[in-house]
């Protein structure tokens, strides 16, 4: 109990000293913290008295100082008269002169005027010359102008023209050019599937055999049956495998051509050309496959 | 150009920012305070203590003074009569061994010591924190103000000094002010953590010292017996 009071008073304690110390920290800054203002310390002169200086004087000497301080006020005075008449006179003097000043003044001025509507009227002379002259010029100079404007127009047609026709030449050209090209692509196009045809059939002569030969030689023969043919469709992948064969022209017996058709799935890759455009023609053939006499084909 | 003109004007988020940095310094302050008053308590007390327990007087005088007084016992006074307390209910009871006596009074010895340690450490973290981040509380003010005041800077036709100086400035009060909250908490911090750890090993000391004379003592009571 003691022990939490005790704690308490310490926390509370602690809690004021810190706020204390913030607040010092703060004041401080306050104080010693200001920008901009700078703080004009004003030097005060100090008003200078100046000490008193006195002196003992007897009476007779004060009589004869009051004597002279009245004679030199009674001079003071006099001279004060005089030069207040010397004053006027000589302010009545500078008011003729400024009087016979101004007059002249007015003189030259009116002199000025007059000199000036001269200039001024000569000025308008030479400005209204100067404007004629620039017309003048002026009109000149566009008839100049459009004298080139034209000639270059007629010179741009000119070059125009010229261009057109050297543009329509050089169509003429290109397009008898492509012509030809086209042609000559054709004929060779042509060329190409003439040679491919007979690649062909040169090969279809050649590899028809061999394939009746394989199918030949996994074929079983069913007992019992001679002499029949049947016809065949086989179609292919690139690389020659038997995708599916189908009896198309049947040969009398299903087991004959049930047979054939399983001699054809086992005789799976037939050999087909490798080349890629005659293979293609090799995708799907007929053939007929007739055992007994040397196969003939039929594609 | 005074400072309350300067964090009047400041943005919203700065003067937060300064806000935040008076209470941790009010607040660090504070401890600084309570914990100088504790530690020096503690050492008082200590002192206090181990001159009554070496001065060699009856154990069972000072076991009475000191856990009979108002206040409950504080540092190694607390130790010693948790120890003590321990000795007597084991040295009352028959069939406790030596080995047993010791631990017991060891142990009741730990508990005492780990809640002294426990009270002597409170408020230090506390300094630590205030010590470590408010430098940066202060510094994200400041990069706030400072992102601010060059934004203006863009709006501005003509840029001056003039016209980015104050900005920057008040934005410098709150670097300052963190400046101003976490140096004490360091210092403070790392002297009373240096304060504290040496308490901690005289009591550890004294709760050594004073198992021994237990282990004696027991040891001669079980020759007698």
């Amino acid at each position: 109990m003691a022990g939490r009071i005790r704690k308490i008073f310490i926390n509370t304690k602690s809690l004021v000293y810190a706020i204390v110390i913030h607040l010092g920290v703060l004041a401080l800054l306050l104080f010693s913290f200001d920008w901009g203002s700078t703080t004009i310390k004003s030097s005060m002169a100090k008003p200078q008295v100046e000490p008193i200086k006195a002196k003992m004087v007897s009476e007779a000497d004060v009589q004869k100082q009051l004597d002279r301080i009245k004679a030199r006020e009674e001079e003071k005075k006099r001279k004060e008269l005089e030069a207040k008449k010397r004053l006027d006179d000589l302010l009545k003097q500078q008011q003729l002169e400024k009087q016979r000043l101004a007059d002249l003044e007015k003189k030259k001025r009116l002199e000025a005027q007059q000199a000036n509507a001269l200039a001024e009227k000569r000025k308008k002379e030479e400005i209204r010359l100067a404007k004629l002259k620039r017309e003048e010029d002026q009109k000149k100079r566009a008839a100049q102008k459009k004298r080139e404007a034209e000639e270059r127009r007629r010179a741009e047609e000119q070059r125009r023209r010229e261009q057109a026709e050297k543009k329509k030449k050089q169509e003429l050209a290109r397009r008898e050019a492509e012509r030809q090209a086209q042609l000559k692509a054709q004929l060779e196009a042509e060329a190409e599937a003439r040679r491919v045809a007979e690649a062909v059939n040169d090969a279809r002569s050649r590899y028809i055999p061999i394939i009746q030969q394989k199918v030949d030689r996994n074929w079983t023969r069913p007992s019992g049956l001679k002499g029949l043919n049947a016809g065949v469709r086989v179609r292919l992948t690139p690389g020659g495998e038997v995708i599916s064969a189908k009896v198309v022209r049947s040969s009398g017996n299903p087991v004959f051509d049930r047979s054939v058709e399983n001699a054809i799935l086992k005789a799976s890759p037939l050999p087909i050309p490798s080349d890629r455009r005659i293979n293609e023609q090799f995708r799907d053939i007929q053939f007929n496959f007739d055992p007994d006499r040397n196969f003939v084909s039929s594609l | 150009m005074s400072l309350i003109t300067l964090i009047a004007q400041a943005s919203l988020l700065v003067q937060l920012v300064m806000l935040i940095l008076l209470l941790a310094s009010v607040i660090s302050w504070t401890m600084i305070f309570g914990k100088r008053y504790a530690i020096r308590d503690a050492l008082r007390s200590a002192d206090d203590f181990e001159d009554a327990f070496w001065s060699g007087g009856d154990m069972n005088n000072l076991y009475s003074e000191w856990s009979g007084r108002r206040r409950d016992p504080t540092g190694v006074a607390s130790i010693f009569v948790a120890g003590y307390r321990e000795y007597n209910r084991l040295a009352g009871k028959s069939g406790v061994d030596r080995g047993d006596m010791v631990d017991g009074v060891q142990r009741a010895m730990r508990v005492a010591m780990s809640r002294e340690v426990e009270t002597l450490e409170t408020h230090l973290p506390f300094l630590a924190t205030v010590g470590s981040t408010s430098p940066y509380i202060g510094l994200f003010g400041t990069v706030w103000g400072i992102m601010n005041s060059f934004r203006s800077l863009g709006v501005a036709q003509q840029a001056t000094i003039a016209s980015v100086a104050p900005g920057i400035a008040e934005a410098l009060i709150a670097t300052a002010m963190g400046l101003f909250a976490a140096i004490p908490a360091v210092i403070a911090y790392n002297r009373y953590s240096n304060h504290v750890e040496r308490l901690i090993s005289r009591y550890e000391v004294f709760s050594e010292e004073f198992l021994s004379i237990v282990n004696r003592q027991s040891f001669q009571m079980q020759k007698a017996s």
